[in-house]
């Protein structure tokens, strides 16, 4: 028989298990670091790692490629390859495959001749990143030479060069000059960074939320709570806060994290279309509560499920993969705000937040998503609130 | 003070099904005396005590906990117990004095008289060493104290001890009959039970014995001796339990 909630719920209560919860979280130092030290370093990592990837690109593009030149290719052709400052030539092997393979040089280009025409042989070997840049490389002078022989021999019958052009193409471009290279930047970190907010804000509420239903029984402390002048029903919504609580703390410090890289980014890149202020972390941080209070239930349920806190994160990393879905969603080209992409929990509050990245804030969308994501919440809550109330939340899912 | 009368408790188990844990059960316990329950592992003391604790409710019967129904009055009946078991673990992360706080501020108490009561107990229980260390690195006596601390902190009239010494070292389950012994002197009533049966001898004034859910036979230590001819409890117990009375029914 479960036991019946009763009277008024008393917030200075719910108040002492919150801070309770907290304040066990911020002495266990294995816990903050498991907890926050991933959401601080990944964003370091991803800046420092691009910059570094960004130098060796830049490194090898500075590298010289060794072409190895047939005799039997033109000497036009072989003059053009002299004169490239990216382009080295070399004698030609006797095994050129061979040279190439043990990455002795990154081309080797041979010339047959098929009555009047050249036909030129461009050996490389494309997983070797230095050969295919060669590779680029020679295909462009080569294609340069092949422009000089057709305007020579157009030249020498006496025809325009524009009688090969049958159809001109002209591109028109509505967007101003480097617009839509900031529109394109701006689209694609509205949806990388919100997408990375609510990821880290979900894994901070998944952490907790196990510790504070399951560790919390496999710690035999819920029988001495249970013996206060407390109801389950403010237990539950006290530990539920400091689940929220986390889950928006993870999900701000990894935004933190990101911001520098942000307005990096806002200054090298001229015209980008974000908006980044005080305005917009209020805005993310108003919107990730009700989806935070959700995934809080959620996870929370599963821990009263568990008998063990290891048991509770296995079934807890299970629903996390659930959970990444509707992330994904937003990954989805071209993916946008509609009736449809409304009532699904995570992935309204992304679109939201993209658009809200982008300046843009609908407040009729704005209002959908928040009434759609609480009352899932408060499902949710409803949930947790009534199997709290069972002796079962004791002993595990099986009452064992 | 506590009546418990007719109380049972089915639990459900997928494979076993229904398991009887307590079977009718009915007793009284006077104020300012010491009860036993005497019983071995899987008797059902532990589930009758968490019953009277409001930690769960009765499949059937009443428990009146000094004037408050279990089921229907829970807040009245925690405020007016201190429950104590081998299975009521502090919060690792907190001092003694922030334990004593934390449980403290759910019984409406003022918040200078909760700090009085702090320091009252602090330095009764000399606690004054490790009062601000945290739980995780207190000795099991130091936790056992502020186990106790906690139990008293809201100076409650009914005791409830579910196997208050088991596991414990000899001078560290001193300290908790010296406290049962003190509480005594105080004028509260205390209900613990215990599979030690020297330990019911030296405390209890009145004992019950529980066997398989049900109570077999309950009354005073002199009572219980006149009616077997056995002169300890164990023997007592023994006799009981081989079929020496056909009725459970209190002396």
């Amino acid at each position: 028989m479960p036991f019946k909630p009763s009277g008024p719920i008393s917030f200075p209560k719910i108040k002492q298990i919150f801070n309770k919860e907290m304040r066990s979280l911020f002495r266990d130092k294995k816990a903050l670091l498991t907890m926050f030290l991933p959401v601080l370093i990944y964003p370091v990592i991803m800046v420092f790692f691009s910059g570094f990837m960004m130098l060796v690109q830049s490194g090898l593009e500075q590298q010289v490629s060794r072409v190895a030149v047939a005799p039997s290719v033109s000497a036009g052709l072989v003059d053009r390859l002299i004169e490239d400052d990216r382009i080295e030539v070399v004698p030609h092997p006797r095994e050129p495959e061979t040279a190439l393979l043990e990455k002795n040089l990154e081309v080797v280009v041979e010339a047959r001749q098929e009555g009047a025409e050249e036909v030129l042989l461009l050996h490389y070997h494309s997983p070797t990143g230095a050969s295919e840049r060669g590779m680029n490389r020679v295909r462009r002078q080569v294609n340069a030479y092949r422009e000089d022989l057709v305007a020579a021999g157009l030249a020498d019958a006496a025809l325009a060069e524009n009688i090969l052009t049958v159809v001109t193409i002209e591109d028109v471009e509505l967007s101003e000059a480097g617009e839509s290279g900031s529109r394109i930047m701006a689209t694609v970190l509205g949806m990388v960074v919100p997408f990375l907010i609510m990821l880290y804000a979900i894994i901070g509420t998944y952490t907790l939320s196990a510790d504070v239903s399951a560790g919390e029984k496999e710690r035999e402390t819920l029988e001495t709570l249970f013996s206060l002048p407390v109801t389950r029903t403010e237990i539950v919504v006290g530990k539920l806060m400091a689940c929220v609580a986390v889950g928006m703390i993870s999900g701000l410090i990894n935004l933190l994290a990101i911001f520098p890289l942000l307005y990096g980014i806002a200054y090298q890149v001229p015209d980008l279309t974000i908006s980044l202020s005080p305005v917009l972390l209020v805005f993310l941080a108003l919107m990730l509560v009700p989806v935070m209070i959700l995934t809080s239930t959620l996870f929370t349920g599963l821990g009263l499920l568990a008998h063990t806190y290891q048991e509770a994160q296995s079934y807890g990393s299970v629903l996390l993969i659930v959970l990444m879905l509707p992330c994904y969603l937003l990954l989805i080209p071209d993916i946008e705000l509609t009736l449809l992409t409304l009532f699904i929990p995570i992935t309204n509050t992304l679109l939201v937040m993209r658009e809200a990245f982008l300046g843009s804030y609908a407040p009729g969308w704005i209002a959908g998503t928040l009434a759609i994501n609480l009352g899932a919440a408060s499902l949710g809550i409803a949930v947790v609130n009534r199997w709290f109330q069972s002796d079962r939340v004791m002993f595990g899912g099986d009452g064992k | 003070m506590l009546v418990v009368n007719q109380v049972s408790k089915q639990f459900h188990d997928k494979k076993k099904g229904a398991i009887d844990a307590l079977k009718s059960v009915s007793f009284e316990v006077n104020q300012g005396e010491i009860f036993g329950l005497l019983g071995p592992n899987g008797a059902g003391k532990t589930t009758l005590l968490r019953i009277m604790a409001t930690i769960m409710q009765p499949t059937a019967g009443t428990i009146q906990v000094n004037g408050y129904d279990v089921a229907t009055q829970a807040a009245g009946v925690r405020r007016s117990i201190g429950f104590l078991s081998g299975n009521t673990r502090l919060y690792k992360k907190l001092t003694p004095v922030e334990t004593l706080r934390f449980f403290g501020s759910f019984y409406d108490i003022p918040k200078n008289v909760l700090e009085e009561r702090i320091e009252a107990i602090l330095t009764s229980l000399d606690m004054h060493e490790f009062k601000d260390r945290i739980v995780e690195k207190l000795s099991t006596g130091q936790v056992q104290k502020t186990s106790i601390a906690r139990c008293m902190i809201h100076d409650p009239a009914v005791y409830i001890l579910d196997e208050p010494t088991l596991g414990l070292d000899i001078l560290t389950s001193r300290t908790i009959i010296d406290f049962i012994k003190q509480e005594k002197a105080a004028g509260k009533t205390i209900i613990f039970s215990t599979h030690y049966m020297e330990e019911a001898d030296s405390l209890c004034d009145r004992i019950a014995l529980i066997h398989q859910g049900a109570i077999v036979q309950a009354g005073s230590l002199e009572e219980l001796k006149a009616a077997t001819g056995k002169t300890n409890i164990r023997d007592i117990f023994l006799w009981y339990i081989d079929g020496g009375a056909g009725d459970s029914h209190a002396l």
